[in-house]
């Protein structure tokens, strides 16, 4: 389409093109499978459910059970979870159900162990309710330690970068007005044939970022388009593989359908900034994503894709060979997506505690103090870490009680031997949960409160948190 | 530690190569075995750890050839061709094809003191096989 449209213009295109197939292929974490496992004898009201050490919900009557992709595996969490039985039972691997009741005078039974493969369930539908976001942003990390976030692994000081989409493949982003698509558009989803049963949770038109909730029988699915993977530090998800056709109803379809990958844009954004609205850093093409490298602050990144380019591709292809041969018949939405719904932040009745809001003044001292002095500071201030500053009152450096009495220890009198100079830092305005975790796991129990220029402005301790969240 | 094997040709041969980069790099290069002539020759050398990727990288930038014993292993059932392992591998040895395929480089990877790609694959395809000095020394002509 995309070269007729170049070529010959929207009109013959729209002439000679009847439909143009879509796909994408990627992690999309809002997506789970509902099972119905049949009744036990006696049967069982399920309170509690694993399948092969994953706990499963129980959201409705007895042997109902939602397997979601992101709960992972108490056994081996973070390498198994909920996407993995998904792949698994769809492959038509054999899993175990343990559950657990608390037993009715109708449902006796309290508990259960069995193995299962999807020959022995009643239903398995893949039932996802926020799928094929329409972009996604470019994730990169500024601080100086590599961070573990749903976009993958950010290494620090914006040494690579990580982005996700199809870009001009996604099926959104080729009919941004939802002309054709909407409850019961038939789509390929994981390998076979499924619904679109409306827009999905978050659903954001107006920003490009719209979403879909989708439906279709995972009996017939394949493993080679819908995988259970791990993020490291991060956790569990499934990978779909989703593709809609886009029948090409008006010249405007045509023209839309034509989309190019340097139409496309989307922000990069900072993700070691630990808010829901984190900084956007530049502005990058899905071209300029998907040629391997691109440029933020005059620096060039490299960039890796996290969703599979090559699979999306084979989805598209899939699709339209089977539109081409009659095996797919496309639909007309009952109800089209909305195109002007919003997406709020959540509504918060509690205030949420930032570093400023307990930080403290801080004990400063020059590198050239004596030991001896320090000590004594500590002593009659009666605090553990003194920060060390320059003439301009920017972080040195840090001592604490303990480089003290190492010092003595050691027999070492100047303070350039005993002080950190690699500071472990918070921003005044960080939610204190972020401060708090990252003393957690440095190990460490105050961060001094620096600004942008690294000039100290206060301190805030392990001390204060836990008085202030009850830790 | 960590031992590579080293090949150079005649020019690199005729050329102080090796004490260039302990030089302009400053790290410790232990020859262990050396079977060098004027007409070139290989050796085998033992690094720190750390210094891994700037040695190999450094010796390839001269024109030597750096192997390493089966260090890295991609499962290909497993591996769904997203490329997360791309941009965080340091010596490029991981490329995305015209296709959209990942391709791996055995001969650029520094193996599984680096193992960056490791756990930034969402699928587990990559495995760190635990550097085989046997397997190495084997590698020598």
């Amino acid at each position: 389409m995309k070269k007729l449209v170049e070529s010959s213009g929207v009109e013959v295109a729209f002439r000679e093109v009847d439909v143009v197939t879509t796909g994408t292929f990627g992690a999309m974490c809002s997506s789970g499978a509902i099972i119905n496992v049949g009744h036990s004898d006696p049967p069982m009201k399920i309170e509690k459910a694993w399948i092969n050490d994953v706990p499963i919900c129980h959201p409705g009557a007895a042997v109902d059970l939602y397997i979601g992709a992101t709960a992972m595996s108490e056994r081996e969490p973070f390498e198994y979870g909920g996407g993995h039985i998904i792949e698994d039972l769809v492959g038509g691997k054999e899993v175990e159900l343990k559950a657990t009741a608390y037993g009715t005078d109708c449902y006796p039974r309290t508990q259960v162990k069995t193995r299962l493969t999807k020959d022995d369930l009643n239903q398995f539908y893949l039932l996802n309710f926020r799928n094929c976001y329409q972009r996604y942003n470019c994730a990169v990390n500024a601080r100086d330690e590599t961070i573990y976030t749903y976009m993958g692994k950010l290494l620090p000081k914006l040494s690579n970068a990580n982005f996700s989409g199809a870009g001009e493949l996604n099926p959104l982003m080729n009919d941004p007005d939802y002309e054709t698509i909407g409850i019961g558009t038939r789509i390929f989803l994981g390998g076979a044939q499924g619904y679109v049963i409306g827009e999905g949770t978050q659903h954001d038109p107006k920003n490009r970022f719209g979403t879909i909730m989708v439906r279709g029988d995972a009996k017939q699915m394949s493993p080679e388009f819908l995988r259970g993977a791990s993020f490291t530090r991060y956790g569990n998800t499934l990978y779909v593989g989703l593709g809609i056709p886009i029948p090409i109803l008006n010249e405007g379809l045509a023209k839309k359908t034509a989309i190019r990958d340097e139409e496309i844009f989307t922000n990069v954004v900072d993700y070691s900034v630990p808010r829901k609205d984190r900084p956007a850093l530049g502005r990058v093409s899905y071209k300029e994503l998907k040629s391997g490298a691109i440029t933020v602050n005059d620096r060039r990144i490299k960039v890796s894709s996290l969703s599979s380019l090559k699979t999306a591709r084979k989805i598209a292809g899939t699709l339209k060979s089977w539109v081409e041969h009659g095996e797919f018949f496309l639909t007309v939405p009952v109800e089209r997506l909305p195109i002007d719904s919003v997406f709020k932040p959540m509504r918060q009745t509690a205030e949420t505690p930032f570093v400023a809001s307990v930080m403290q003044t801080a004990v400063t001292c020059y590198e050239t103090d004596e030991i001896r002095a320090i000590a004594e500071r500590m002593v009659t201030l009666s605090v553990n870490h003194i920060i060390v500053v320059d003439d301009g009152d920017k972080l040195d450096g840090i001592v604490t009680s303990w480089d003290i009495t190492r010092a003595l220890a050691e027999g070492k009198t100047a303070l350039v031997d005993i002080m950190t100079r690699r500071v472990v830092t918070a921003k005044p305005d960080e939610p204190l949960e972020a401060a708090s975790r990252r003393m957690a796991q440095h190990n460490i129990s105050a961060l001094p409160v620096i600004d942008a220029k690294r000039k100290v402005l206060g301190i805030v301790t392990a001390e204060d948190v836990s008085k202030l969240l009850g830790r | 530690m960590v031992k590579i094997l080293i090949k150079l040709s005649e020019a690199l041969v005729a050329k102080p190569t090796t004490a260039e980069i302990i030089l302009e790099h400053k790290v410790p290069i232990n020859i262990i075995t050396a079977q060098v002539t004027s007409k070139g020759g290989d050796y085998l050398v033992e690094i720190p750890d750390e210094s891994l990727a700037t040695v190999v990288t450094a010796f390839r930038k001269k024109g030597a050839t750096v192997t390493l014993p089966k260090l890295i292993e991609i499962d290909k059932d497993k591996c769904f061709n997203c490329g997360a392992c791309v941009s965080i591998c340091p010596v490029e040895a991981i490329t995305v094809a015209q296709d959209k395929s990942v391709n791996f480089d055995q001969e650029k990877c520094v193996g599984s003191t680096c193992s960056a790609c490791v756990e930034a694959c969402p699928a587990r395809a990559i495995v760190s096989v635990k550097q085989n000095n046997h397997e190495l020394e084997n590698n020598q002509h």
